[in-house]
């Protein structure tokens, strides 16, 4: 609950504020948000399956984005940040799918 | 220091199966059992010391980790959360129940150990202890699930804000010390007194984490809108793109701008082609109307005006003037470089010479092209004046002529002339121009 108005604040204030982002973090933050939505996916899945824990979600969230900060920031210094960054996003995409699909079945049961 | 903590910390490690985040993985050192182990490294020494002589100096060991830190005592906790509870808790509840009240009284004192046990569980608020006497571990579990499902609501409800709930968790120990003189007597109330102490550090871990929890997903929810904000400026559209994407983006706009120049440049060419085809056929079209013009001059499907003379003819009485001399006349005229011609009479209008133009003599005058002219006649050209002077005046030429019929002619070169009348073209039946 305090975690959805969280977000709904935080998106919030995204878009009241317009803040620049920073040069430096500008390749990095579409990753950064997408691994971080895969966390927030699979935290809503476990919390549907009854098994929250909020250190595993802070844990796995900032490991999520650092791990994918890193990988396309490896990526952009051996040249293939584009390819990496997609592999990236392609892999993130299919476990928030699969989250979604198992949060899918915990709400509609189907 | 570490073993008696593996050991006890070890065994909910070892059971602690849960989902990760995002899937089911294996979590290591689940919160409650590994939490504490930090803290206690410390403080541990001195529970040592404290509590060699007593017998449970295994608990003495926990009791100080439990004690170091308020957090780590919370901890242990959360384990029901994960729903490891029941194998893990017995275990592991032992080895931190004691909280830091537990320390100072209980240590020291630690002869009774049945007493200290008492006295801790309320205090602890984790109702291990309690659970020891009863000697029910299957109670304990329960008990910790059930405080679970009720303090987590409430934490959330509540917010975060641990120091608020903190005086009235002592105000359970200090309620919890009292029973706490008999073991007996504490059995019966363990049930509710450890709840609620568990319900306090349910509430304080979670609004602690709740409360991380919520930042992170406050800073998501900001990145993400950050990350809107930039891709939807549209300049922005490029400061997210890596290098090598932009020299790519580059060479396509070179590329592309190569094409349009040089479409440009062909564009260019063929507006002027068709410029200059325009200018082509205005000019087409200015000689055309020159040409017409002349033409229709020549037609007489126009009036004209210019240099010429009037050449008047009057005849004599009872001897009228024939066709044939204004038939000469005109050829003479035509001969002298006249241009344009009319014919008029004193009666009728003037009449257009052209080349298919006939006299015939009729009567009461003569009829040029089938109008009736009567004498005298005037016939206007257009041309050079002096030279068609010179041309009728030459010996044995019109003017002579028509003298010898006793007829006057008189001849005005003038700067000026005009000619009025025209002549309706017509289409020919026949004959068609050649291609």
């Amino acid at each position: 609950m305090i975690a959805a108005i969280a977000l709904i604040a935080g998106i919030a204030a995204g878009l009241l504020l317009e803040p620049t982002i920073p040069t430096g973090l500008q390749p990095y933050l579409p990753i950064a948000v997408v691994a971080a939505l895969d966390a927030v996916f699979g935290a809503v899945r476990a919390r549907l399956d009854g098994i929250f824990d909020d250190k595993v979600f802070v844990v796995s969230f900032v490991s999520n984005v650092l791990v994918a900060g890193l990988i396309v920031y490896l990526g952009d210094k051996l040249g293939v940040g584009g390819q990496l960054s997609t592999g990236v996003v392609v892999v993130l995409g299919v476990r928030i799918f699969g989250n979604v699909a198992a949060i899918r079945r915990h709400v509609f049961r189907a | 220091m570490s073993d008696p903590r593996n050991r006890l910390a070890g065994a909910p490690q070892e059971g602690a199966q849960t989902w990760d985040d995002g899937e089911v993985t294996q979590r290591f050192g689940d919160p409650g059992g590994s939490a504490p182990d930090p803290a206690a490294a410390d403080d541990e020494p001195t529970a040592v010391l404290r509590a060699p002589g007593p017998v449970p100096s295994p608990r003495a060991h926990t009791a100080g980790g439990g004690a170091a830190d308020e957090e780590t005592t919370v901890l242990p906790a959360q384990d029901p959360d994960d729903g490891e509870p029941t194998a893990v808790l017995p275990s592991a509840r032992e080895a931190v129940t004691p909280p830091p009240e537990v320390e100072t009284p209980a240590s020291k004192q630690a002869h009774p150990a049945v007493e200290e046990k008492a006295a801790a569980d309320p205090v602890a608020g984790n109702g291990e202890p309690a659970d020891v006497p009863a000697g029910a571990g299957a109670a304990g579990p329960e008990r910790a699930a059930e405080a679970e499902g009720v303090a987590g609501p409430e934490a959330e409800s509540e917010g975060a804000d641990p120091e608020g709930e903190a005086p009235a968790g002592e105000a359970a120990d200090g309620e919890a010390g009292t029973p706490a003189v008999s073991a007996d007597l504490a059995e019966p109330i363990a049930g509710k007194r450890p709840r609620r102490g568990k319900r306090r550090a349910v509430r304080e871990r979670l609004t602690r984490r709740s409360a991380v929890v919520a930042l992170l997903c406050a800073i998501l929810g900001f990145a993400l809108a950050a990350q809107l904000r930039a891709n939807d400026a549209g300049d922005a559209k490029f400061a997210n793109l890596r290098q090598s994407d932009l020299v790519q983006i580059l060479d396509e706009l070179d590329s592309r701008e190569k094409r349009l120049r040089s479409e440009i440049s062909d564009l260019e060419f063929r507006r002027q082609n068709l410029t200059s085809a325009n200018q082509g056929s205005e000019n087409a079209v200015a000689d055309a109307e020159k040409r017409a013009a002349e033409l229709g001059i020549l037609a007489g499907t126009v009036t004209a005006e210019g240099p010429g003379v009037v050449i008047t003819l009057k005849e004599k009485k009872d001897k009228p003037l024939l066709a044939d001399r204004l038939v000469d006349a005109v050829q003479e005229l035509r001969g002298a470089g006249a241009e344009a011609l009319q014919i008029g009479g004193s009666t009728g209008d003037p009449v257009r010479i052209v080349a298919s133009t006939y006299f015939t003599d009729a009567a009461g005058g003569i009829s040029v092209d089938g109008h009736v002219l009567a004498a005298p006649y005037s016939v206007t050209a257009i041309g050079d004046p002096q030279t068609i002077d010179r041309a009728m005046r030459i010996p044995g030429g019109v003017v002579a002529t028509i003298r010898q019929d006793e007829a006057q002619i008189q001849i005005d070169q003038r700067r000026t002339v005009q000619i009025t009348a025209i002549r309706a073209p017509r289409a020919p039946r026949f004959a068609k121009p050649v291609k």
